[in-house]
């Protein structure tokens, strides 16, 4: 055990190094960009004056280096600094908006998760059958469908048509409250509140976009779990296992699906990592106050300090789900535990 | 087995905990924004049941409405949103405002006649210097505290001296430019002495950017650093207008509820909440409004208006608005620096198409850079009738460029109207030789090159604020104005433009707007392309809405 | 001689491409009695490995049994269902494969792998069975069995794993035993050592062994008797001396010919000339016949009818069977 000890700690210094690496990145990147962030804030209406002001204030006078150990020291407090466009601290605006997305992506990744791999390992247990076929085309569907079209006709029928879906109007109808913060995620602060009302009203807004985003992104979770379910079925050691007289749901489960879960985690991870930076396309047609909103508006009114903060945001959830996905693949697979 | 099973445990209980904990260390909407404001009103509200019949407010209904855009902020003088307009504009009540008129469609328009608002009375010198208001004395803030002169003081001591954009106005157009020109005489009374006359002072101390903000809650959260409390007041407000803000959920929701200490009583309200909820997708909200889940729809596209219009469920209002879209051509780049370009580009363009393709006939071709709606317009000097390829040639000829030429065209690829009306430019000008790319950028991107002046071809708009041609004419066609992407600078009509200003007779103003209505079409700096009404779709029944010079909707009006 | 506990009667097995059918098994016949070792020897694609994963039922999925019958005791396997099948496999019927480390599964413990074996057939506590697998593995010859239970596949030599292999198949203690080149990709005092194991096996337990393999070497140090496969077809079944000694068809001739010529480094597959071209396997008649030297017209045409020589040693080629007659 202290290999996988040792294992975990070089692994979380890479993750501390890639970190690192990435608010590099992201602060050169944005000093990169050809507008000038104090002209912006002042608006079109400012003088030279002013924005020379608003340079000062915000440091832009001084010496990259000087600028970059500012801008660390103000991470390493927490401080993302304020958002131009709305002039609020922007760990406010994405600490209210991380739930929205947290919970939508969560629920669409559980349903892609418990939908994909299975429908996967099934069309691989029995490939070239009519049920492979299905589920290919399935695949192919979500592949291939327009998430903004899908979701459009979502609530045209659901919402509209035939009344199975709360109004898209974000996470809870127009005057209920939200419970009482603990997760944040409506569906579970309802529950620890006993407030069912409330955990109906939010589950009737989740899971009409929570469905949209899973079948679009369950169509790679698919198509991995079925490939690398085939792969590991051809497998020596199947073969073995079968030799053995081990029954067929053991094999698949037990030998194929831990197997082949290595290549699938890979994907899950990429996924997860995708519904966390927050669907603008969803968002836009539910409503759903999330962070993929807010990244297109900060973006498209260059507001710094926010797009800088989403895109650290962003990396570091990739860059944690990577030591996560590490640290399954560890537990999964000796050969990396132990050498 | 067992052994590795229990690992996978560990793992997964390890990531649920720091997703738990990511949440928990995320600031939530109610730790993070004081509302203090909803905890006033909380206490207000039991006051009010207390001295009077609370089942009346609880009749009149709540009203809905879908908008597309986010309020930024609510701080009086910094907010950049149109929804923050809108919001702000109920929260604040300035001196004077315009008067209420109701069009033959029952929709509230803002005249060009001022009324007293916080402002019972006023005087003015006859010199047109010295401007005395009488403040009402029934006036309050939300938190009960009367509204003295004291309060208008530091609101045009942060307007002048803070960070607000409004001190940008107050010198050009209503000749205050210190804080020592106002003055607090007694408690209700307030006296501003002006640098020089001006015939706009009154659309100035109107903007709801000098609406009442209490002194005492200012001062209660300056800091050191921010002496004006502008970090509260950016989503908190003790409002001296008729409304105030008692749910703030940024992208989401601000619920709006009457300030049961304004003034006019609870008579005055149609309604007893108006929430604005932020539905960015612009088919969401025709569905939701087609169910009946939201009583207005701001911002329906033009294109779907005509489908919508079938459902006997819902009605629209239309009301003009003096928001002039052009293609800006830049005189110092060439070939744009010959008036006789500009001026064949402008003749080869199909007006008509574009006012009936772009934006469905839902406006007009304003032919003036002074809007439709705007007083003192006029289109006797529109000298374009349709498509004139030959004299377009001709005169393109004339000026050196028989072959055309070829250049780009910037334009915002959100706009989706601009985009559009991009194209038919680009087909216009085709028809002469000229070959238009079409430079299409993010709004920020674009705005960022707009800075530069460097762009000699570009797609803008203005509106202006106060519906009065001096502000129109000079943002757009004074010499060193920065929103004036064309470079055009004349001495004369900054003669005229400072003349709009101070002078107050009606008559001489309309020939003064006049000579530079008809400079501006002769310099041709602009192609004219379109000025779209503002269309809004509500619940058949929603009655109250209305569109004024400093806000879109005065909520009290609204109900069903 | 006691009753076979194997009967392959006329097996035929087809491959299905896209355009056409082609068998890759032609109905071939042969019987294994108790506790003996026998050789299937012939070249790649002889259809050898088919004959094996034929008995046991695991056949890749395109490839299809389409004729004959499989005896074991008084039962036809090819007509059992997957469930009673696999009350066989493993318990009755064992197997081990080429590439010992690819066929252990590698995220397990190779002390779980075999103890799951023994679970599986023969009703013991999970305990017992880990002491079981303990002991199988020692019996194997794995030193210091304890700890190595616990190891991994990526943690063992290919020796070592094929040792676990052949624990693993060994945990009920089957009546058949099928070894598929159980030695290929290891050096070649790894491979002496464990036909020197399946030997031992064999004595100790009594079990029979279907040695697959393409190296007559093998053949003449471990079996007792041996089946020469051409192309799907079996040419000639004897016991080892009388196939050395005697070899009657022609491509057995050719086969110990050509060994003898290159001496030990007997591989079958470096005789490219032998490898037989596709088109044989359309052939109705003997498939070695384009390739023969005693070639007789009717070779083309017509399956040669069994001939035996002595009891023991039979030989389908119609140079025997005409002068038989």
């Amino acid at each position: 055990m202290s290999n996988f000890f040792n294992f975990i700690l070089r692994r979380f210094l890479l993750t501390i190094i890639a970190v690192f690496g990435v608010i590099i990145l992201v602060f050169l990147l944005t000093r990169l960009l050809p507008n000038n962030p104090a002209a912006l804030r002042a608006g079109p209406l400012a003088d030279a004056e002013l924005i020379k002001q608003y340079e000062r204030e915000m440091g832009l006078d001084k010496p990259l280096i000087v600028q970059f150990g500012t801008y660390t020291g103000q991470l390493m407090r927490g401080d993302l600094g304020d958002s131009w466009r709305t002039s609020q601290p922007v760990r406010e605006e994405l600490g209210i908006r991380i739930p929205a997305t947290l919970e939508l992506a969560l629920s669409a990744f559980i349903i892609a998760l418990f939908f994909g791999v299975p429908l996967g390992i099934i069309a691989a247990f029995y490939s070239d059958s009519w049920i492979d076929q299905i589920v290919r085309v399935f695949a192919t569907l979500g592949a291939s469908l327009a998430l903004f079209w899908l979701a459009l006709v979502g609530v045209y029928i659901f919402y509209y048509l035939l009344h199975w879906a709360a109004a898209p109007v974000g996470r809870l109808t127009i005057g209920i409250n939200e419970p009482p913060e603990i997760t944040g995620l409506f569906l579970i602060d309802s529950l620890l509140a006993g407030d069912i009302e409330t955990f109906k009203d939010a589950f009737n807004h989740l899971w009409l976009p929570a469905c949209t985003l899973a079948f679009i992104v369950s169509a790679p979770i698919i198509k991995i779990s079925r490939s690398s379910m085939k792969d590991v079925l051809n497998a020596d050691y199947i073969r073995t296992a079968k030799a053995i007289g081990v029954p067929p749901t053991k094999l698949l489960f037990k030998d194929g699906l831990l197997n082949a879960f290595i290549p699938i985690l890979t994907m899950l991870g990429i996924v997860f990592g995708y519904l966390m930076g927050g669907n603008l396309i969803v968002e836009q047609v539910f409503a759903w106050p999330g962070i993929g909103q807010y990244a297109w508006k900060a973006l498209s009114t260059n507001d710094f300090n926010a797009v800088q903060s989403f895109v650290l945001l962003i990396a570091v959830v990739y860059v944690s789900l990577n030591f996560i996905i590490d640290l399954i693949y560890a537990l999964i697979n000796p050969q990396i535990r132990l050498e | 087995m067992k052994v590795r099973y229990t690992n996978i445990l560990v793992v997964m209980v390890i990531i649920f905990s720091m997703i738990i904990v990511s949440c928990q260390s995320a600031p939530t909407p109610e730790e993070t924004i004081p509302t203090e404001a909803v905890q006033l009103t909380d206490e207000i509200e039991g006051v009010v049941e207390e001295t009077e019949q609370p089942a009346t407010s609880s009749e009149k209904p709540t009203i809905i409405v879908a908008i597309d855009g986010d309020i930024d902020h609510i701080e009086l003088q910094q907010f950049r949103t149109i929804a923050g307009y809108d919001a702000t504009a109920n929260l604040y009540e300035p001196l004077v405002t315009q008067k209420a008129v109701q069009d033959e469609n029952g929709v509230w328009i803002g005249s060009n006649d001022y009324v007293g608002a916080g402002a019972e009375s006023w005087e003015v010198s006859d010199d047109g210097l010295v401007y005395t208001f009488h403040l009402r004395k029934e006036a309050k803030f939300a938190d009960g505290t009367p509204v003295t002169a004291k309060d208008y003081y530091i609101t045009f001591d942060r307007a002048i001296n803070g960070n607000g954009y409004i001190k940008l106005l107050l010198p050009s157009f209503a000749g205050v430019e210190s804080i020592d020109q106002v003055k607090v005489i007694d408690d209700y009374t307030l006296q501003i002495t002006q640098n020089k006359a001006s015939s706009l002072s009154l659309i100035i101390y109107g903007f709801q950017v000098l609406g009442a903000m209490s002194e005492k809650t200012i001062k209660d959260h300056a800091t050191a650093d921010d002496p004006w409390a502008e970090t509260w007041h950016r989503n908190n407000a003790n409002p001296s207008g008729p409304y105030v803000i008692t749910s703030w959920k940024p992208g989401e929701e601000y619920v709006f509820e009457p300030n049961p200490f304004y003034w006019r009583g609870p008579d005055y309200y149609g309604n007893s909440k108006v929430i604005y909820r932020v539905i960015p997708d612009a088919s969401t909200r025709e569905q939701l409004l087609r169910a009946g889940d939201i009583d207005i729809a701001q911002g329906i596209p033009y294109k779907d208006i005509a489908d919508l219009q079938k459902d006997s469920n819902l009605t629209f209002f239309k009301i003009k608005t003096p928001r002039v879209y052009h293609a800006g051509m830049n005189v110092t780049k060439k070939p744009f620096d010959d008036v006789r370009v500009r001026k064949a580009v402008s003749m080869a363009v199909d007006y008509q198409a574009i006012v009936d393709n772009v934006i469905y006939g839902f406006g007009e071709n304003p032919k003036s850079p002074v809007g439709v709606s705007m007083p003192t317009h006029t289109d006797e000097f529109w000298p374009y009738e349709g498509p004139n390829i030959e004299d377009a040639k001709a005169l393109l000829a004339e000026a050196g460029y028989p072959d055309g030429f070829e250049v780009d065209l910037l334009v915002p690829q959100e706009d989706q109207a601009r985009m559009d009306a991009a194209t038919w430019i680009q087909a216009g000008l085709a028809t002469i030789g000229v070959k238009v790319n079409i430079n299409a950028q993010p709004t920020a991107q674009f705005n960022s090159l707009l800075d530069t002046h460097e762009q000699p071809f570009y797609m803008f708009e203005w509106y202006s604020w106060g519906n009065d041609p001096a502000f129109q004419l000079h943002w757009n066609f004074r010499c060193e104005a920065w929103t004036n992407y064309a470079l055009y600078c004349d001495p004369a009509m900054d003669k005229i433009i400072d003349d709009l200003i101070v002078t107050s007779d009606p008559d001489k103003r309309e020939e003064l707007s006049y000579q530079g209505q008809k400079m501006a079409l002769d310099t041709a700096t602009w192609i004219y392309l379109y000025q779209n009404d503002w269309v809004v779709a509500a619940q058949k029944g929603v009655t109250g809405v209305g569109f004024f010079n400093d806000l879109h909707t005065h909520f009290s009006n609204l109900t069903k | 001689m006691s009753a076979p506990i194997i009967r392959v009667e006329e097996l035929t097995v087809s491959l299905n491409t896209d355009d056409h059918q082609r068998n890759i098994i032609d109905s071939i016949s042969f019987d294994m009695f108790p506790k003996e070792i026998m050789g299937l020897v012939g070249e790649s694609g002889s259809g050898k490995t088919m004959t094996a994963l034929s008995i046991m039922q695991l056949l890749p999925k395109t490839i299809k049994i389409c004729g004959g019958s499989i005896w074991y005791e008084d039962k036809d396997l090819l007509k059992m269902t997957s469930r009673e099948i696999r009350t066989i496999r493993g318990n009755k019927i064992a197997m081990i494969f080429q590439n010992p480390r690819m066929a252990l599964n590698p995220l397990m413990r190779v002390g779980d792998q075999i103890a799951r074996a023994v679970c599986l057939h023969c009703e013991v506590s999970s305990e017992k069975s880990k002491s079981m697998a303990v002991e199988l593995m020692s019996q194997v010859g794995i030193p210091d069995a304890e700890s190595r239970a616990r190891s991994y596949p990526h943690q063992l030599s290919g020796g070592m794993a094929q040792r676990v292999l052949i624990a693993m198949m060994l945990a009920c203690k089957p009546k058949l035993l099928i070894a598929d080149e159980p030695t290929t990709g290891l050096d070649v005092t790894i491979q002496a050592q464990i036909f020197k194991l399946i030997k031992e096996i064999q004595s100790e337990i009594g079990v029979a062994v279907l040695l697959i393999t393409h190296d007559f070497g093998v053949v003449s140090e471990v079996c007792d008797r041996v089946g020469v496969m051409y192309a799907g077809q079996i040419m000639e079944i004897s016991s080892v001396i009388d196939v050395f000694t005697n070899p009657k068809h022609p491509y057995t001739q050719r086969l110990l010919k050509s060994i003898l010529r290159v001496d030990r480094k007997s591989d079958l597959d470096t005789n490219k000339a032998l490898s037989p071209i596709s088109a044989v396997f359309d052939s109705p008649g003997c498939r070695f016949a384009s390739q023969c030297d005693c070639v007789r017209p009717e070779c083309l045409w017509e399956r040669p009818k069994i001939y035996t020589d002595s009891p023991g040693h039979s030989v389908y080629c119609f140079n025997y069977s005409r002068d038989n007659k």
